[in-house]
């Protein structure tokens, strides 16, 4: 917790919301880092977390990745939502740039995990619909997708070739466009 | 560890793919059965987010020489190609050979170039036959549209119930990913040089039926004055901006019963493909054009009435609600410094103008006239000069498109095929080109049938 950030404390001391990997383990987080993720919030306001949330398609190991992401980024989240009534954006960039440089160490530092977990990590993103976690993995596929011919892309993520010959050969023809 | 790799659901993939340039995405086609799927459909994640990019600057280039067409024999081609605009244009742009103008012939069938348009990736241009050139008034108009990504061409006709007219519009259908143009008869406004009376709106669907909204507009929000009202709008001069799924018009409501002409926005909401109008701000109709600012928002760049001349730029601020939007003057660019010679008149009749963002200098205005370009940086708030390719003719915002040929143009289809052309002065037998006898050669011969009576009624809002 104590990364968390000192600042909104106060604020986040009175809601705490438990949250249950597939493998039954339960994690404590704040309702601000919560809310990060679209579905929890959804949860909240329906008012159906009490007795925790069981989210049974993410494992423990990636729960604690994914809510080490937001307790990091919920942070900024506040500020950002803080400012469109109270700062100007200028204001905002001044205050918080040496904040955002770091939360870009943090990220960069974050990405650095085995293909598998990355895809797992993806897809809890997606499940949970935390925005900024899902753009920051999807990025990072895709950056090493980019250029690639449909063989590499293939050993690269174990992708069985499902298209026949004629289809690929169709497929081929109609994008030769992409391959120049 | 042994590496258990989990599979991704499609949704994951097309938020991976939706931010791939478009050539990767084009690639990615060819992995597998689901990911061709995932970047083929018009309607999914992938085609949306780049539906949703900045354009760029684009330039029409227009080349006529003597080629060689399948056949051996040496006649008369007319080509264009389009060149996008990144900090320079093609020759300037390192080695790099993807960034190479694309170009496309027709064959025996001549290309206006000045009368470019592009709507979702898609260019499209006038055509006709060469020899014999049409007479004037007769026969049904034939258009081209052209993806230069995907290097997909179709030459389709206008209804020959349409007479004269011309296309007022151009999109991706929503939900099938189909070209449809908006083909308007019109009659000119007595007195009122530039402006046209649309009196019917057919949809043409490429290589579908066609649908015909009649113009006569009656209102289903009736105004005050009347029961019904004509708008006008500029003809081929101007053309329509793009957004979120709608097109819109600067159009003019004439005077009528002792309210003064207003200006209006003329909204078609392509997912319904319906009309409606909508409040518009006041800037000098005759010089003032519709356009779309970078980050999404319409705009109205129009010039000033009083001396020093100036560039107003009015911004719709919010988007969501379409009865209570209101115009702002974001941005008033003084034009002194911009080496243009302009004046009102030589602005509303031949200049280009379109606003987007730059490649270094973010959000910029360019503007062309005649043989001049210049950009002008909505930062700094100076003018700079950009060199215009030899033959440009014409200026547009252009965005890249990869819907797939057939699923853009049905059986329409003429036919896709890569080429590329040199940055030499166009070598004919180098680029893509169609010949009539291949065009009408195709299983399907071109032709429109009507689907519907006249169905759809305009709502006005005052």
């Amino acid at each position: 917790m104590a990364s968390a950030g000192s600042g909104d404390e106060k604020a986040a001391a009175a809601a705490m919301i438990t949250l249950i990997s597939s493998d039954n383990e339960k994690f404590e987080v704040t309702e601000a880092t919560a809310t990060l993720s679209q579905t929890i919030r959804h949860m909240i306001e329906d008012g159906c977390t009490d007795g925790g949330v069981p989210l049974p398609n993410v494992t423990s190991k990636i729960l604690a990745r994914v809510i080490e992401y937001c307790k990091k980024h919920a942070t900024a989240a506040a500020g950002e939502e803080g400012s469109s009534s109270s700062f100007s954006d200028a204001a905002f960039l001044e205050v918080d740039r040496a904040f955002l440089e770091e939360l870009e160490e943090f990220d960069d530092a974050f990405l650095e995990v085995d293909r598998a977990t990355l895809f797992d990590l993806i897809l809890a993103a997606n499940y949970l619909d935390i925005k900024g976690l899902l753009n920051l993995t999807c990025q990072k596929v895709a950056d090493s997708v980019k250029g690639k011919t449909p063989e590499q892309i293939r050993e690269m993520y174990n992708i069985v070739n499902d298209l026949t010959p004629e289809e690929e050969a169709e497929i081929r023809r109609e994008t030769q466009w992409a391959f120049e | 560890m042994a590496a258990r790799v989990p599979s991704l659901t499609d949704a994951v993939v097309a938020e991976i793919l939706s931010r791939l340039p478009p050539h990767s995405i084009g690639r990615a086609r060819a992995v597998c059965r689901s990911w061709n799927a995932i970047a083929s459909d018009p309607t999914t994640v992938v085609n949306r987010a780049l539906a949703a990019r900045s354009p760029t600057v684009a330039a029409i280039i227009k080349d006529a020489g003597i080629g060689r067409i399948a056949d051996g024999c040496r006649r008369p081609v007319d080509a264009v190609r389009v060149d996008r605009f990144r900090g320079a244009w093609y020759p300037g742009v390192g080695k790099k050979t993807r960034l190479s103008p694309r170009a496309l012939g027709l064959g025996d069938m001549a290309i206006s170039a000045e009368s470019f348009r592009s709507w979702d990736g898609v260019l499209c241009a006038r055509a006709f036959p060469r020899n014999p050139p049409p007479q004037h008034g007769a026969g049904a108009d034939e258009y081209m549209l052209w993806n230069p990504l995907t290097n997909a061409c179709a030459v389709v006709s206008a209804p020959s119930a349409a007479g004269q007219g011309w296309i007022i519009g151009g999109y991706a259908h929503p939900m099938t990913g189909r070209f449809h143009l908006l083909h308007s008869s019109d009659v000119a406004v007595p007195g009122n040089r530039g402006l046209l009376t649309p009196t019917t709106v057919r949809i043409l669907a490429v290589a579908g039926p066609y649908t015909v909204i009649k113009f006569h507009l009656t209102q289903e929000v009736p105004l005050p004055e009347s029961k019904t009202t004509t708008i006008s709008m500029r003809g081929e001069e101007d053309h329509a901006a793009s957004l979120r799924g709608n097109l819109h018009w600067l159009v003019l409501q004439p005077a009528s019963a002792g309210k003064a002409a207003a200006a209006a926005l003329l909204v078609f909401d392509t997912a319904r493909e319906e009309f409606r109008l909508m409040a518009a701000p006041e800037p000098d109709p005759e010089t003032a054009r519709l356009r779309v600012v970078p980050g999404g928002k319409l705009c109205v760049l129009a010039l000033t009435q009083q001396p020093p001349l100036a560039l107003e730029v009015w911004v719709l601020d919010d988007s969501s609600d379409d009865t209570r939007r209101s115009w702002r003057l974001r941005e008033t660019v003084r034009l002194e410094g911009s080496a243009l010679g302009l004046s009102p008149r030589s602005f509303a009749v031949a200049v280009a103008v379109e606003v987007v963002e730059g490649v270094d200098e973010g959000e910029e205005v360019f503007i062309q006239s005649g043989r001049r370009m210049a950009a002008y940086s909505v930062g700094r708030k100076a003018w700079r000069n950009v060199s215009l390719l030899r033959s440009c003719a014409a200026l547009l915002l252009h965005r890249e498109s990869i819907v797939p040929p057939g699923v853009s143009f049905g059986n329409a289809l003429r036919g896709f095929r890569s080429g590329r052309a040199s940055a030499e002065p166009c070598s004919f037998w180098e680029i893509q080109r169609w010949d009539r006898s291949t065009l009408t050669s195709a299983n399907v011969p071109l032709q429109w049938s009507v689907k519907s009576e006249p169905r759809t009624k305009i709502n006005t809002m005052a």
